[in-house]
This record gives structure tokens, C-alpha cells and sequence, in this order.
């Protein structure tokens, strides 16, 4: 057993000899402490997790199907009786299952989690019904916003990622379809407006997370942390290329009547930071919460520094947009550095191979973006495979050391 | 609150706006004035939403060369209404307006909702593009579809929206006609056809 098992475990014997734990209830907590911390988890009950979720989408694309089949010869109350009736009472199900004294918490989440995605299906087959269109995906803004007091119920973490996987699809396509209605909108638009919710994603989550680190919800926390991660990374990396913003972005102030101090911005849009500024604003209000309530001043500061990498993006697309990749280079080699250091600091190996993956893909990239061209065919392919086999080499003999010493410092 | 009741809150505003979709759509239907709108149909698949016929109208594009219109041109997004008239077969469009009439006074006709869909560039084109959000007709897997013809085939099929006005403009779809006839009627034909083959 670890240090961290043994203390763990001799805490439990004393709240035991106190009375505040059944001899039961001592030895369940410290088998599944015990399970955790060898990183065994509870393999039988993730399984049963999985299984009962693939039986659900089974169920639930069949009883679609056979709707779909037979489409044309329902009335419009028989249409609308059955996407009623199938989505209420898949919900039904999955209370009945989940909540004492059902006795059966994972096929009723997963059966929940079912009725999540069967509401979208409703929301899009009384669409079909009644013939409707809109432009913008206010549709999956109803899902996905409608759904987050599903998580708040089950506090599950499936049912979580499945809300977060709903709102990623609508900010994405909500921003890609208000850039597309700006007037005379270029490329870099999109590009611009894209990575800044990423920027402003890894914000929003990091904040979230800092917010429910003290609370019920406390084992969202790494998960939202982790989410954080590659976002923020993807936000740099989308920026990170020369020849899209330097050669190509030549022609400002074309894009009109909107534009704020256009001779430094370019042709940017500056419609195209208000995605981003409002993931910004929620992110900072869920951070101030956290600094008040569960005053986590780690977490809390690992929170400002993704809010000072998105504001420092977005200010240099803002006054200097020629030169964003200059500003997403340097944030992404400090980016690696800080998580490799705070990943052997607090002990956490995810955060380590956060740094090394980022690392691997800022290498490979830079490499193709700069030597591709001046390679010719079998050189490039050769030389790309020995750099990727080089890097492996040391990163793997790197890894192994800073996970080693990770585990120790937590130790 | 009981764990029940917290999952009846949780459900309650899903429920309300799929209630609420169904509300407005037949208050819609019910109480608006009908209209026939010529459309240039083309069928499209969406992997979430299905099959449908795409039937943008024939007024989505509208030649202002020849219809009165506000000046300046409203931008791009905005929302403009357009009046409409009978004539012989579907209703065509007679002016563009920025804003709803209070009370049409002697003004024949019907105003419908639409939104600037292109950007207005007069050195370029005088025509503007409009959409109304009434352009899908969803149709099942297996249907036949009146958007597209064959070499066999009489000639293109003239497609119309049989949509129903309310008071602020909202066109609510009724049905789609096929040559004059709706939709359902000309397809069960059409599968009698392809039976009898």
C-alpha cells in the first residue's frame, strides 16, 4: 500500500473507534480508496455502465426506426403521441431504475442519459412535423440548456459530458453561423472567432471546475480541469500558423462600418470576439464564485492563467492580428513547460502527458510547415519519421522519469 | 422537495417548449390567412434532421428593379416584411417593407416575414435575397421525391408551399403541392406507378 493508502486507511480506523463508521462501511470505503489509488476503479460497474448505455441507443434507435418506418401512415397525433410517450417515459424508467428503492444506479443513468438524447430527437421530429427551419441552432441551445439540471439531479459525470459534448456542438456552430452573416466576412474571421471559444472554453471549464471543487459536485472537478486542458491548447495551436495570418491577411479594413481602429486589426471583424467575450464573462463570474466560496487558491490561479493566455490572445488578434502566431507559439512552449512543472509538483501524470502530447504536435507541425517545401518526396517522409522516432526516444525516457518523480512528490 | 418532484422540475421546461412548438404551430395554422407560394425545390439530406425537400420560394430573390422597397436597402440579417398578392395560380410579391403596417389600410393582400439573406451591394446586383424560414419539407426515407424529373417525364413538375400567415408575418407550412395537387395524394400515385411497373 502507498504512504497515501496507509494514511488514508488509519484515518478511517480512527473515525471507525469514533463512531462515525460502521465496521461495514470502514472496510467498503477502504477497499474502493484502495481500488482508486492503484488506479484499478471499479472495472465491473463502468462495464455494466457501458453495456446498459449500448442497450439503451439499441432501444432507442429501434423504437425510431420503427417510427420512421411507418412514418407516413401516422395521423399527426399519433406522431406526436409517440415522441411524447417514448421520451417521458424513458425518463420514467431511468428514475425509477436510479432512485431508491429502484437498486439499479447505472442502467438508470444510462437509461437517463438516453432521454437526454431522445429530447433533442423529439425537439427535431416536431420540427419535422411541422416543416421548421432556423437559421441559427437554437434548437441545440434548447437541448443542451434545458438538460444541465439533469446533471445538477444524477451529479453523474457521463450525463455531464454528454451536456458539454451538446454545448460544444451548438457554440461551434452558433459562431460559425454568426460569422458567417457578417458582412464581407474573410477566412481569419472564423479562424479568429473559433479559437477564441476554444480560449474561452478552456477559461469557462477551468473556472467551473475551481467552482466545484468544495461543493457536492466536487468530482467534476478534475474532469472539468482536464477538459480545460486541451482546449486552451488547441485554442494556441489553431493560431500558431505564419503563413495563414502573415502573407495571406493584406487587406484591411474591408469588413465595414463596424470596425474599431481597422488600420491595426486588419480585416478582422470585431463581431467575431463577442463569442468569446461572453464565454469570458461567465468563465470570470464562475472563478470569482470559486475564490469566494471554495476558496481554492490553486485552482483558482490556474484559472487566471488560462484567462490571461485567452485575454492575451485575443488582444494581440485584436490590435495585431498579422502577428497572432508569434504570441500562440510562445504561450504554447510556456504552456508545456507549466504543465510538465505542475504536473511532477502536485503529482499528476494527466498533466505530464498533456505537455508531452502538446509538445509532439508543435514539433511535427512546425517541422512540415517550415521544411516541407524545401524537401523533396522520400526526404521529407524520411525525415518527419526519424524527428517523430528521435522524439519518442527521449520523451519516453523523459516521461518515465517525471512520472516517477510526480508519484513521489505526492508520496 | 422529494427526488420525484425535483425530476418532474427538471422535466417541466423541456416539456414546456416542446408544448410550446406545437402551441404556436397550430394557433398558426389555425387562425392565419393561406397562401400559395411558388417554390425552385432540390432534395437535400441532413444526417440529424432527415430527409426533407429543400423549396426555397420563388420570392426568395426579388428583382428591385421592379418592386418598390425602402430606401436604403435594409442591411444584411435584417428583418424585412414582404407584401404578397393572388395571382393566378400562387402569390407573388408586390413590395418590401421595413416594417409591418399597423393597419394596411386599402392595401391588397398579405405582408409575410423575411430576413436580408445576402449582402446588399447595388454595383453588383439589384436583386435581394431573401429568406422566410419556411424553406424544408420533410418527407420519409422511402418517399418519392417531386424535386426531380426524368428524361421520360412531361417536363418539371411545378411545386408550391400551401403555407398559412398570421398577423405578425410568421408563415407556418401546410402542405406542398405537386402540379396542383398535395403532396401525400401525388406520392401514393406515384408508389402506385412504380408498382404497377
Amino acid at each position: 500500500m502507498s504512504v497515501a493508502g496507509r494514511k488514508i486507511a488509519e484515518a478511517l480506523l480512527e473515525l471507525e473507534r469514533e463512531g462515525a463508521l460502521s465496521w461495514e462501511q470502514r472496510a467498503l470505503v477502504e477497499r474502493r480508496v484502495t481500488e482508486a489509488l492503484a488506479g484499478k476503479g471499479d472495472g465491473a460497474g463502468r462495464f455494466i455502465s457501458i453495456l446498459a448505455a449500448l442497450g439503451g441507443v439499441l432501444v432507442g434507435a429501434g423504437i425510431l426506426y420503427l417510427v420512421g418506418y411507418n412514418w407516413d401512415q401516422l395521423s399527426k397525433i399519433q406522431k406526436l403521441a409517440i415522441v411524447f410517450g417514448v421520451w417521458l417515459s424513458i425518463h420514467y424508467v431511468g428514475f425509477r431504475l436510479a432512485e431508491p428503492p429502484g437498486g439499479y444506479p447505472r442502467v438508470g443513468r444510462a437509461v437517463t442519459s438516453i432521454g437526454i438524447l431522445c429530447f433533442g430527437g423529439a425537439i427535431g421530429l416536431v420540427a419535422q412535423i411541422y416543416n421548421l427551419s432556423s437559421e441559427y441552432p437554437n434548437w441545440v441551445l434548447a437541448w443542451w440548456a434545458l438538460s444541465v439540471p439533469f446533471v445538477l439531479l444524477t451529479e453523474s459525470t457521463a450525463i455531464l459530458l454528454l451536456v458539454i459534448a451538446l454545448f460544444l456542438v451548438w457554440i461551434f456552430w452558433h459562431t460559425g453561423t454568426l460569422v458567417d452573416r457578417f458582412d464581407q466576412h474573410i477566412d481569419h474571421d472564423f479562424f479568429a472567432a473559433f479559437a477564441l471559444v476554444g480560449a474561452g472554453l478552456g477559461l469557462l471549464w477551468s473556472s467551473l471546475g475551481a467552482w466545484s471543487s468544495k461543493s457536492r459536485f466536487g468530482h467534476f472537478a478534475p474532469v472539468l480541469a482536464g477538459l480545460a486542458r486541451p482546449a486552451a491548447i488547441g485554442a494556441a495551436y489553431a493560431l500558431s500558423f505564419k503563413d495563414f495570418w502573415w502573407d495571406q491577411m493584406d487587406t484591411p479594413g474591408r469588413s465595414g462600418e463596424f470596425q474599431w481602429f481597422t488600420p491595426l486589426h486588419g480585416g478582422l471583424h470585431a463581431q467575431a470576439f463577442v463569442p468569446f467575450a461572453a464565454l469570458s464573462l461567465a468563465g470570470l463570474a464562475a472563478l470569482a464564485l470559486a475564490a469566494w466560496r471554495a476558496r481554492e487558491r490553486e485552482r483558482v490561479f490556474e484559472g487566471l492563467a488560462f484567462f490571461g493566455a485567452a485575454l492575451a490572445l485575443a488582444a494581440n488578434l485584436w490590435l495585431w492580428p498579422r502577428g497572432i502566431f508569434l504570441l500562440a507559439n510562445a504561450l504554447l512552449l510556456a504552456g508545456i513547460l507549466v504543465l510538465v512543472y505542475t504536473g511532477i509538483r502536485r503529482g499528476r501524470p494527466a498533466d505530464i502527458n498533456w505537455g508531452i502530447a502538446a509538445f509532439v504536435l508543435c514539433v511535427a507541425t512546425r517541422y512540415v510547415e517550415y521544411l516541407w517545401d524545401k524537401l523533396e518526396g522520400a526526404y521529407a517522409f524520411i525525415g518527419i519519421g526519424l524527428v517523430l522516432l528521435g522524439m519518442g526516444w527521449v520523451l519516453e525516457r523523459k516521461r518515465r522519469k517525471w512520472i516517477a518523480l510526480s508519484v513521489g512528490r505526492v508520496a | 422537495m422529494s427526488r420525484g418532484r425535483l425530476w418532474i422540475a427538471a422535466l417541466a421546461p423541456q416539456v414546456a417548449l416542446l408544448v410550446g412548438m406545437v402551441a404556436v404551430e397550430e394557433h398558426g395554422r389555425a387562425t392565419g390567412a393561406e397562401v400559395v407560394l411558388e417554390v425552385r425545390a432540390y432534395d437535400p439530406m441532413e444526417p440529424v434532421a432527415g430527409r426533407y425537400i429543400s423549396v426555397p420560394l420563388a420570392i426568395s430573390r426579388l428583382d428591385l428593379t421592379k418592386i418598390p422597397h425602402p430606401e436604403p436597402i435594409p442591411s444584411y440579417g435584417s428583418r424585412v416584411y414582404v407584401r404578397v398578392t393572388k395571382g393566378e395560380t400562387t402569390w407573388q410579391a408586390a413590395q418590401v417593407a421595413a416594417e409591418l403596417p399597423e393597419s394596411p389600410g386599402g392595401l391588397e393582400g398579405l405582408f409575410l416575414r423575411a430576413r436580408v439573406e445576402s449582402p446588399w451591394n447595388p454595383e453588383v446586383s439589384k436583386e435581394l435575397r431573401l429568406a422566410y424560414d419556411i424553406d424544408r419539407f420533410y418527407i420519409s426515407e422511402d418517399a418519392e421525391d417531386p424535386s426531380v424529373w426524368r428524361m421520360n417525364d412531361t417536363g418539371r413538375r411545378r411545386l408550391a408551399v400551401v403555407a398559412r400567415v398570421t398577423a405578425s408575418g410568421r408563415a407556418h407550412t401546410v402542405d406542398l403541392l405537386v402540379d396542383g395537387r398535395p403532396y401525400q395524394e401525388w406520392n401514393r400515385e406515384q408508389r402506385r406507378r412504380s408498382a404497377g411497373k
